[in-house]
């Protein structure tokens, strides 16, 4: 080969070899070869002609040689990485007059930048809370890590007081499977009367007073990246709720029979965001399940359900499942603080049924 | 890498008949791209050719990498930073790659690198390098300390399949790696056979292979049962992580050593295709340390064979008490236990080891200075 090329000197000639980099298909081209082109076939006369390093590193990157016509492409065994410096180096010394190295540096694009997450939504939505709420949920943006969370969380009051022991901890957090909900448990001891933590500390949250729960953006998204900024919900605090979600007392809009209307369902006070969601069915007359979208409004006092199907005509039935309850923890059939009756039996939390027609 | 002095005898004649007519298992061989999923194992067989193992694939591939000029006294060696070398190579940072095995070619002394672009992949204590990445990747490094990439799109080789290898779904929790990483834990090849470690589907996984060479059929499948005295019970689920063929006494032998790190001898006339074997566990190296290579060289007439392990420095066994009564570790113990053996002065950081000529070993460390990954070799010198 290196007799060939010195024979070669005298004939060929490359005008102006230029190289430049394809982002697209990352690849590295030299046009412009004019005959020098053809002693580029073989792969390693090729690599020794042009030479493509990721910054200053000593070894040239493998990867293949290809000759189209007059253009060498080299295309890297693995791909390059993002918002790099590289250089290629092409070396006609050797091959024609005039062939000293010439260095060719470019970087490639920058990763796509990481979409921070935030957080879209805290229930209960609403700005009145009862002083024994029972849960808050967090929804955001993106998977978030687990661990940690609650060193990011901080509940403080008027005075920007921090509240003390106001969660339940645990472990990890209680997340739903991608990690995308928090559900945050204000510590049962506080709330439960005649049990320490209340005796000591009374309830977290107390009547009259106001209150910010504050998700820092210190709290990490999965890939470790913090959120885009602070987010805060603020809210008053009213008695503490202690009476059963009563599902007679609902004032329920009944739809037309033949359309796909929606029902509409209005609780007359605020109830658990994700037991209201997950925990009434409507059953069609003759006991069937109908599928449908639920969804909920006016800070999850009610509910609302389109159906997938026409409604039909006849008597529906709307079911509460027992485990249904109020932002205190209370059940249609059991309060949160059940106090036992004089049998010593404590009532059992079960399901309830109200019927409604469809208008004709 | 681990080939026997005895093996290495072998190979003189094998090597007088390449020169004059093409070797048998020429005919077998085939001419065009080796894919493979993961080039998890590698040992040099006769004449030059390379065994590779893709655990993934549930493959064997012997390469003819046209490497067979001998080269008796190949000195002294030292490549610094490696991974810096190869970083550029691949196209990424050192700090990003990942050596997944090393073996020596005996006659060319060219040393052969599995690679990948995984380091950044470790997760959990206890994972080693297949167990985070896939290397697809075929290097040597020369006696001159030039690497050289060994092309795989377009080489002479031959293949057999691995059967009934350790199912692709089952996770091994405590590493968090999948069962199959291990499908081909170590390879050695001696007396015309080809000697394959690693897990398979059956309920006793631990499996040794046997293949003939040129590969006829699939070779024979051993299970393998040890008392693991660190642990105190029977064990057929872990795969031999290092062995050595050796003679004991003219028998020959295969030498083994698993995870946390029992020392086992199978006779080979035991194996056979569907036998549950069960090994003599002659010594307990010490819990928490992987086994990582097993040479055997000799040093004033007398052979040895050192253990390189991942927690516990290099371990060497002289091979005389290997031919005295054997003990037979039956009973849980504490610490070590069985045959003699000694830490011998180290390098340091060893990761892999081979023979290197008659004169030397060949070690790839980790600086536990500078951080740097390197080959450096050492003479064969006892006290």
């Amino acid at each position: 080969m290196i007799l060939a090329a010195a024979v070669a000197i005298a004939v060929l000639t490359a005008s102006h070899p230029t190289i430049d980099y394809d982002a697209a298909t990352q690849t590295v081209n030299v046009r412009g070869l004019g005959n020098v082109a053809a002693s580029l076939r073989d792969q390693g006369m090729a690599s020794r002609v042009l030479r493509v390093y990721l910054g200053d590193m000593p070894s040239a990157m493998l990867g293949k040689y290809q000759l189209d016509g007059e253009v060498l492409s080299f295309t890297p065994r693995f791909p390059l990485l993002p918002g790099r410096d590289y250089r290629a180096v092409l070396d006609l010394s050797g091959l024609i007059a005039n062939g000293d190295p010439v260095v060719y540096r470019f970087r490639t694009p920058a990763a796509p930048v990481h979409q921070s997450g935030f957080v879209t939504a805290i229930y209960p939505s609403a700005d009145v809370v009862p002083a024994n709420l029972l849960r808050i949920y967090i929804y955001f943006s993106r998977p978030m890590l687990r661990n940690g969370i609650l060193d990011h969380i901080r509940l403080v009051d008027q005075n920007d007081h921090p509240v003390d022991q106001a969660f339940l901890e645990t472990g990890q957090g209680l997340w739903d499977r991608e990690g995308r909900r928090l559900t945050l448990f204000f510590h049962p001891g506080r709330i439960k009367t005649g049990v320490g933590l209340h005796e000591k500390m009374g309830l977290a949250l107390r009547p009259g007073s106001r209150y910010r729960l504050i998700v820092s953006k210190c709290a990490e998204d999965a890939e470790g990246s913090p959120l885009s900024a602070d987010f805060t919900k603020q809210f008053r605090v009213t008695l503490g709720d202690r009476a059963s979600p009563d599902v007679r007392l609902w004032n329920i809009q009944a739809p037309r029979a033949n359309t796909r209307n929606p029902l509409v369902v209005d609780a007359r006070k605020p109830l658990d965001h994700a037991l209201f969601e997950r925990t009434i069915r409507v059953e069609d007359p003759d006991g069937n399940l109908v599928r449908g979208t639920v969804s909920l409004e006016d800070n999850d006092t009610r509910w609302r359900f389109v159906p997938e199907q026409p409604w039909g005509a006849g008597e529906y039935a709307l079911r509460a499942a027992g485990e249904l309850e109020d932002l205190a923890g209370n059940r249609p059939t059991r309060l949160f603080e059940e106090m036992a009756a004089p049998d010593g039996r404590r009532a059992e939390a079960s399901g309830a049924v109200v019927k409604f027609r469809t208008h004709e | 890498m681990r080939l026997g002095v005895f093996s290495l005898a072998l190979l003189v004649p094998a090597l007088a008949a390449a020169e004059t007519k093409p070797p048998a298992y020429e005919e077998s061989f085939m001419v065009g791209p080796l894919k493979a999923q993961s080039l998890s194992k590698m040992t040099f067989g006769p004449d030059g050719i390379l065994f590779i193992g893709d655990s993934f694939g549930a493959r064997i591939f012997a390469v003819d990498v046209d490497d067979r000029t001998p080269v008796s006294d190949p000195g002294k060696l030292n490549v610094l930073d490696l991974e810096g070398k190869i970083g550029g190579m691949l196209g990424v940072d050192a700090h990003d790659v990942l050596i997944h095995d090393m073996a020596v070619n005996p006659i060319s002394k060219n040393i052969y690198l599995t690679a990948s672009r995984g380091r950044h992949s470790f997760t959990v204590e206890w994972q080693l390098p297949n167990d985070v990445a896939n290397a697809s990747v075929l290097l040597r490094v020369t006696p001159s300390g030039e690497i050289q990439e060994v092309r795989l799109d377009k080489v002479k080789f031959s293949s057999t399949d691995v059967s009934n290898p350790a199912n692709e779904k089952v996770e091994i929790d405590w590493k968090k790696t999948k069962a199959r990483v291990d499908a081909i834990s170590d390879m050695a090849f001696a007396d015309g056979k080809l000697f394959v470690a690693g897990l398979s589907n059956e309920e006793f996984a631990s499996t040794m292979r046997v293949y003939d060479f040129p590969f006829s059929k699939n070779g024979s499948s051993s299970s393998l049962e040890i008392y693991h005295g660190s642990h105190g019970k029977y064990e057929t689920e872990a795969p031999v992580r290092a062995f050595l063929p050796i003679r004991i006494n003219g028998k020959p032998t295969l030498l083994a050593s698993y995870l946390c790190t029992p020392l086992v001898v199978f006779p080979i006339d035991d194996l056979g295709d569907k036998k549950h074997v069960k090994g003599r566990t002659i010594a307990e190296l010490g819990d928490g340390s992987y086994p990582l290579d097993m040479v055997e060289f000799q040093f004033k007439n007398k052979k040895y064979v050192l253990i390189v392990n991942s927690n516990r420095g290099e371990i060497l066994v002289d091979e005389d008490s290997l031919s005295r009564p054997l003990p037979n570790i039956t009973t849980q113990i504490e610490g070590t236990a069985g045959i003699p053996f000694e830490h011998p002065r180290s390098v340091g950081g060893v990761l892999h080891a081979g023979n290197y000529g008659d004169k030397n070993l060949i070690f790839l460390r980790r600086d536990g200075f500078n951080g740097e990954l390197q080959l450096v070799t050492r003479e064969i010198d006892l006290p």
